[in-house]
């Protein structure tokens, strides 16, 4: 799709966003830094970062533009980490749920998906419609560039409806994890050792449906092909507790996406925002958890007047 | 004599602070995390502290430095007013200081030929009005300022309260998560207290 001229020349332009881009540049490292690596590998990941946006970009305007040898192109130059588990989605009896961040080439990611079950099961892609979150202008665009197997829903109430529909009907659907609006479906839940706000939607729906779940993440490697590294399929543990069940599956989707990004932050378009999606660090030992519980119900005019 | 001199942290230079402590026997400095403590004649003390001095009824000219945005306060115990069409939110505490005091407060000027503060009366001004003017002031201080009269809205406080009912449930979830019970009361009352307060956020995110 793209060739090596075209891509030598992004990797040169990087090296042109590292330097112009002072401030993004600055948090992008920091971060990096933040999640564990050292200056070096940081530093590297930083120009990685900007290489990987431009790379990504471009794969999507060059479908735009030209979507002739597209299959092709999933065919020869996208890989799975793990065949088997991409295999086990394939020959799934059910619904499939791909729960995919904002990481390198999704789109590309989407589209492999499309071509792969294409006569098995449709593919919907869940999310915010462009009058709500301008980035998503391209997304149908791209995503139905194949021109078969893709049909989007947008994250509405009538949405919602649709992706129930869909996840009956065995289709597949894909969500996003690491977006999220301040609403009755956010939670807390950990992330680098603090808390950060989190969707149940996904959750909520993989509880209703009973989907197999696969962690995705689409990233570019070896200077021009694309790697999905996916996890383990697997069905979601359910009890009569629903809330709790919600709540620890999102804790799952977000525990999975920091595993990621340990190894490979430079695909998450949302790394220079880190800090500000962490809130408070939380305590992991019991005595100092319940000190917070009746300290906060107290704050919060919910304490029944003696320490809980 | 007690005065309260209402200041934005953000603006507790060593200026206004000497103009402050000439005036009074004694400044005190209500913060609950000690960081003023090695600014030259303030005296730190955290707001539990300050309501035993208050209670005490030690006489003496003294002064409490109150830096409102640092007051805390819920959304049950706030007084809520309008001003320029915002609502905003005034701290039980603040209004514990002035009402139990009666004291006169100072408010800082941007522009002066000698008197640096606005004093008003108690005996005039009540602490609805006090916080107006307050908040007229710190719009001629400048974008630091104008921050800190953000942080004094009541939408502020609404998110502020919401953070703490999420950490909260965050706990309750990791409890029933060991298979403790002994919260699930709590939590209910937690996810309808949520179900509130992103209503006061509006409609849309309900």
């Amino acid at each position: 799709m793209l060739n090596t001229t075209t891509r030598l020349k992004l990797f040169i332009m990087s090296f042109f966003d590292l330097a112009s881009n002072v401030s993004t540049t600055k948090l992008v490292y920091g971060n990096t830094r933040f999640i564990g690596f050292s200056r070096m590998p940081s530093a590297l990941k930083t120009l990685q970062f900007y290489f990987s946006k431009r790379l990504s970009g471009e794969i999507n305007r060059e479908i735009l533009k030209d979507a002739s040898s597209l299959s092709e192109y999933l065919h020869n130059n996208v890989s799975f980490s793990n065949t088997d588990y991409w295999q086990t989605c394939i020959d799934h009896d059910g619904p499939v749920l791909l729960v995919t961040p904002h990481y390198g080439p999704f789109a590309v990611g989407c589209l492999k998906a499309c071509l792969d079950f294409n006569g098995i099961r449709h593919v919907n892609t869940f999310y915010d419609p462009p009058e709500k979150n301008q980035s998503t202008v391209t997304y149908k665009d791209v995503l139905s560039a194949l021109g078969y197997n893709f049909t989007p829903i947008f994250n509405d109430r009538k949405g919602l409806i649709s992706a129930i529909k869909a996840l009956r009907n065995n289709e597949a659907l894909t969500m996003m994890p690491d977006v999220f609006e301040i609403s009755s479906q956010t939670i807390y839940v950990p992330f680098f050792d603090h808390l950060t706000c989190a969707m149940t939607g996904t959750a909520f729906l993989a509880r209703k449906s009973s989907a197999l779940i696969a962690h995705a993440y689409v990233r570019h490697v070896n200077f021009g092909n694309i790697m999905i590294d996916i996890e383990k399929p697997y069905l979601m543990p359910v009890s009569e507790n629903a809330e709790l069940d919600i709540y620890n599956q999102t804790s799952v989707f977000i525990a999975s996406l920091e595993k990621q990004l340990r190894r490979h932050p430079e695909h998450w378009m949302y790394l220079p925002n880190l800090p500000s999606r962490l809130t408070s660090a939380f305590s992991k030992n019991s005595h100092e958890i319940e000190g917070k519980i009746h300290s906060l119900s107290i704050a919060l005019n919910l304490h029944q007047g003696k320490k809980i | 004599m007690s005065d309260v001199l209402l200041m934005p942290r953000s603006l507790l230079t060593p200026f206004f602070l000497k103009n402050v402590v000439c005036r009074y026997k004694k400044v005190f400095y209500i913060s609950d995390n000690n960081d003023m403590s090695k600014v030259n004649g303030l005296i730190a003390v955290s707001a539990k502290k300050t309501v035993e001095i208050i209670r005490s009824e030690i006489t003496g000219s003294q002064c409490f430095v109150v830096s409102p945005e640092y007051c805390f306060t819920t959304l049950t115990s706030c007084q809520e007013f309008i001003y320029d069409n915002v609502k905003y939110a005034i701290s039980p505490f603040f209004e514990l200081v002035i009402g139990h005091l009666k004291a006169t407060t100072l408010i800082p000027r941007v522009n002066y030929e000698s008197e640096p503060f606005e004093i008003l009366s108690a005996d005039e001004y009540s602490p609805t009005e006090i916080f107006r003017i307050y908040l007229r002031r710190l719009e001629q201080f400048g974008d630091s300022a104008q921050h800190t009269a953000r942080l004094l809205r009541h939408d502020v406080l609404v998110k502020k309260e919401l953070h703490r009912l999420l950490t909260l449930q965050f706990y309750l979830m990791s409890m029933q998560n060991c298979g403790v019970t002994e919260y699930d009361i709590l939590l209910i009352k937690v996810l309808e207290q949520k179900k509130s307060l992103i209503g006061l956020l509006g409609d849309k995110h309900a």
